[in-house]
């Protein structure tokens, strides 16, 4: 009766939500095919849908509102960039530096693979080798951007320079 | 509906409302303020923010630093000639519907720099207020005077379309921002928003 196509319901969650009360078993409901209602992936689904709506649906409400209360009246200073009382000059699409990545990547090795590797030396002797083998793929990942941040100088010890000014 | 009927079933504890009126007491009790002041009159609408006076009772303590997000213009101080285009481009920028309070004895007449060459006689002249509040500078009850005053404003404002309304908003909407000319700022005022007031013989 349940959907256990996919080997799912073995976990608790879903085992919960999808036992119906014993009450309502009746012959009915033992004959129908496993129904749609409980399959696994809908979870998925309705979480996708209702985070997508929450993003979406303020937008489109006031999209509505302004459309019905007819106060959209969008000008070029209205929709000026600059929002500080002054005159919007320049060009407004600007090239802007990218260089935060590198503190995000150096982040990422030191701070959050370590984190990962502390748990992950203390079992590893007791994991399969797929397990292993799937760790050692994001260990060898991270130091992709180790070997970056090598490559640009990022990790000799001098005062403060920025990014721009280090590089080549 | 009627008043009185309106009375008789709130004893009864059944309350009416209308639309409008739900949804112009929503608005009322959510002003947004722009954040920015110009002399020390903003120096009284900070202390009316703190906890002290604590503008929060009436909802509008959300100050915003972006023009797109308020709602209410408190203009706190004196307006200069050389300000008065940027207090015009951040009305421009706010969404409608928009209220301006002309906070102090400056803003809404230059105040004691009446007679001086570089202050604007009033913000009225290049955008429409909608509450004075006199002083020099105001006390924070005034200024919360002013919010209530401008609650009540709010709260009378119809949902239904109508002629005037519209061309209001298109008026506000379009209100040119001055430019520094020789002598003064060109154009000087708005007539369209703005009259001389006559001049009385002694």
């Amino acid at each position: 009766m349940l959907p256990n196509r996919l080997g799912l319901c073995d976990l608790p969650l879903i085992k919960i939500i999808s036992l119906k009360h014993p009450q309502e078993r009746t012959l009915e409901s033992f004959k129908r095919k496993p129904s749609m209602a409980y399959h696994p992936l809908l979870f998925i689904g309705v979480f996708t849908l209702s985070a997508l709506m929450m993003g979406l649906l303020p937008v489109i409400l006031s999209y509505l509102w302004t459309h019905w209360s007819g106060t959209a009246r969008p000008d070029s200073v209205k929709g000026s960039v600059y929002e500080c009382g002054l005159e919007t000059h320049d060009q407004k699409w600007i090239p802007l530096k990218s260089e935060y990545y590198i503190f995000g990547i150096i982040f990422l090795v030191f701070d959050v693979e370590i984190l990962f590797l502390l748990p992950i030396a203390s079992v590893y002797r007791d994991l399969p080798h797929g397990a292993i083998v799937s760790l050692l793929i994001f260990v060898f990942l991270l130091m992709e951007g180790l070997a970056w941040a090598w490559a640009k100088g990022l990790l000799k010890w001098q005062f403060f320079k920025p990014a721009s000014a280090r590089s080549n | 509906m009627d008043e009185g009927l309106k009375s008789e079933l709130q004893k009864a504890g059944i309350f009416t409302t209308t639309l409008s009126g739900l949804y112009n007491w929503g608005r009322k009790n959510s002003l947004w303020p722009l954040q920015f002041g110009l002399a020390c009159c903003a120096i009284e609408m900070i202390a009316t923010s703190m906890a002290r006076y604590d503008l929060a009772r009436f909802g509008a303590e959300v100050f915003r630093p972006s023009p797109r997000q308020a709602d209410l213009m408190i203009v706190a101080g004196t307006v200069t000639k050389k300000m008065a285009p940027q207090v015009v481009r951040l009305y421009r920028q706010m969404p409608s519907p928009k209220y301006v309070i002309a906070m102090g004895a400056c803003a809404i007449s230059g105040g004691p720099f009446k007679q001086g060459y570089n202050v604007l006689k009033g913000i009225d002249r290049f955008i429409p207020v909608d509450v004075h509040i006199p002083g020099c500078p105001p006390r924070p009850e005034a200024l919360l005077h002013s919010i209530m005053t401008l609650q009540r404003k709010i709260a009378e404002d119809s949902l239904a379309k109508n002629r005037e309304k519209e061309e209001q908003d298109r008026l506000t909407s379009e209100l040119p921002i001055p430019v520094h000319g020789a002598q003064d700022l060109e154009p000087a005022q708005n007539h369209k928003i703005w009259k001389a007031p006559a001049a009385r013989k002694a």
